[in-house]
C-alpha cells in the first residue's frame, strides 16, 4: 500500500516536473484566448490541475505538447463560457503598446462566440497551421477554414459598427 | 476595410498582449547601475575614464 502511494506521488511529481516545460507556453496561449493575465494565470492553473490528474496524459513529445494545448484551450474556453455573460472587460486599459487600440480589439472580441475568440487567437496569435487547430480544438480540419472565415467575417461586422 | 487590415489588426492585438513595453526596465536598470556606482561595486576602466585631448 505505501509503495503503491509513493509510486503514485513520485508520479505526480514527474508530471508536475514534466508540465513546468510548458508553464511559459501554456500561459501565453490562455492569456491570447481570454485577453486577461489575471484569468490566465487561473487558467493554467487549472489545465494543470487537470493535466495532473489526466490518467490517460501522453508521454511521447509531440502528443503531450498536442494534449497540453488542447487543455489549456479547453479550460480557457470553459472559464469565458462560465463567466458569460457577466464577463466584463477589466476597467483599467491593459498594458501595451497601444492600450486604447487594444482595448477596443478586445471589446470588439467579446462579443464574439468564445469559439470564434479561440480560433482566432490559435490562428492570429499562435500562428498555428488549420492541423494544429483542428487538433488543439478537436474538430474537422475542414472545419477550421470556414470556422475562421466566421470569426473574421464577424469581428470585421463589430469593428466596423464601431468605426 | 479590407480583410488583410482586419487580420493585420488581429495579429499585432495579440502581438502586443504577449510583449507588452516595459518602460520602467531601462529606468529600473539605470537606477540599479547607478546603485552599483555608489556602492563602487563596478567602476570604469581606467583607460576608458582618460579623458583624452
Amino acid at each position: 500500500m505505501t509503495n503503491q502511494f509513493s509510486l503514485r506521488h513520485t508520479q505526480v511529481l514527474d508530471r508536475a516536473a514534466i508540465l513546468e516545460v510548458y508553464r511559459a507556453e501554456s500561459f501565453r496561449l490562455a492569456l491570447r484566448i481570454t485577453g486577461n493575465p489575471t484569468v490566465a494565470e487561473d487558467v493554467v492553473q487549472i489545465a494543470f490541475l487537470r493535466l495532473l490528474q489526466a490518467p490517460e496524459l501522453p508521454i511521447v513529445l509531440p502528443e503531450l505538447i498536442k494534449y497540453v494545448r488542447r487543455t489549456v484551450t479547453n479550460c480557457s474556453i470553459d472559464f469565458l463560457n462560465r463567466q458569460r455573460p457577466q464577463v466584463e472587460l477589466s476597467e483599467s486599459l491593459p498594458n501595451t503598446e497601444n492600450p486604447v487600440l487594444d482595448f477596443e480589439v478586445r471589446q470588439a472580441l467579446s462579443q464574439l462566440s468564445v469559439e470564434h475568440q479561440a480560433i482566432l487567437a490559435l490562428a492570429h496569435g499562435e500562428g498555428y497551421s488549420y492541423r494544429e487547430i483542428a487538433e488543439t480544438l478537436d474538430i474537422p480540419i475542414g472545419t477550421v477554414g470556414s470556422r475562421l472565415n466566421h470569426a473574421r467575417a464577424e469581428f470585421k461586422k463589430i469593428w466596423e459598427a464601431g468605426e | 476595410m479590407k480583410n488583410r487590415d482586419i487580420n493585420r489588426l488581429l495579429t499585432d492585438h495579440y502581438d502586443r498582449l504577449i510583449y507588452p513595453p516595459q518602460p520602467l526596465k531601462s529606468e529600473k536598470t539605470r537606477s540599479k547601475i547607478m546603485a552599483l556606482f555608489a556602492r563602487k561595486q563596478l567602476t570604469v576602466p581606467a583607460h576608458k575614464a582618460e579623458i583624452k585631448p
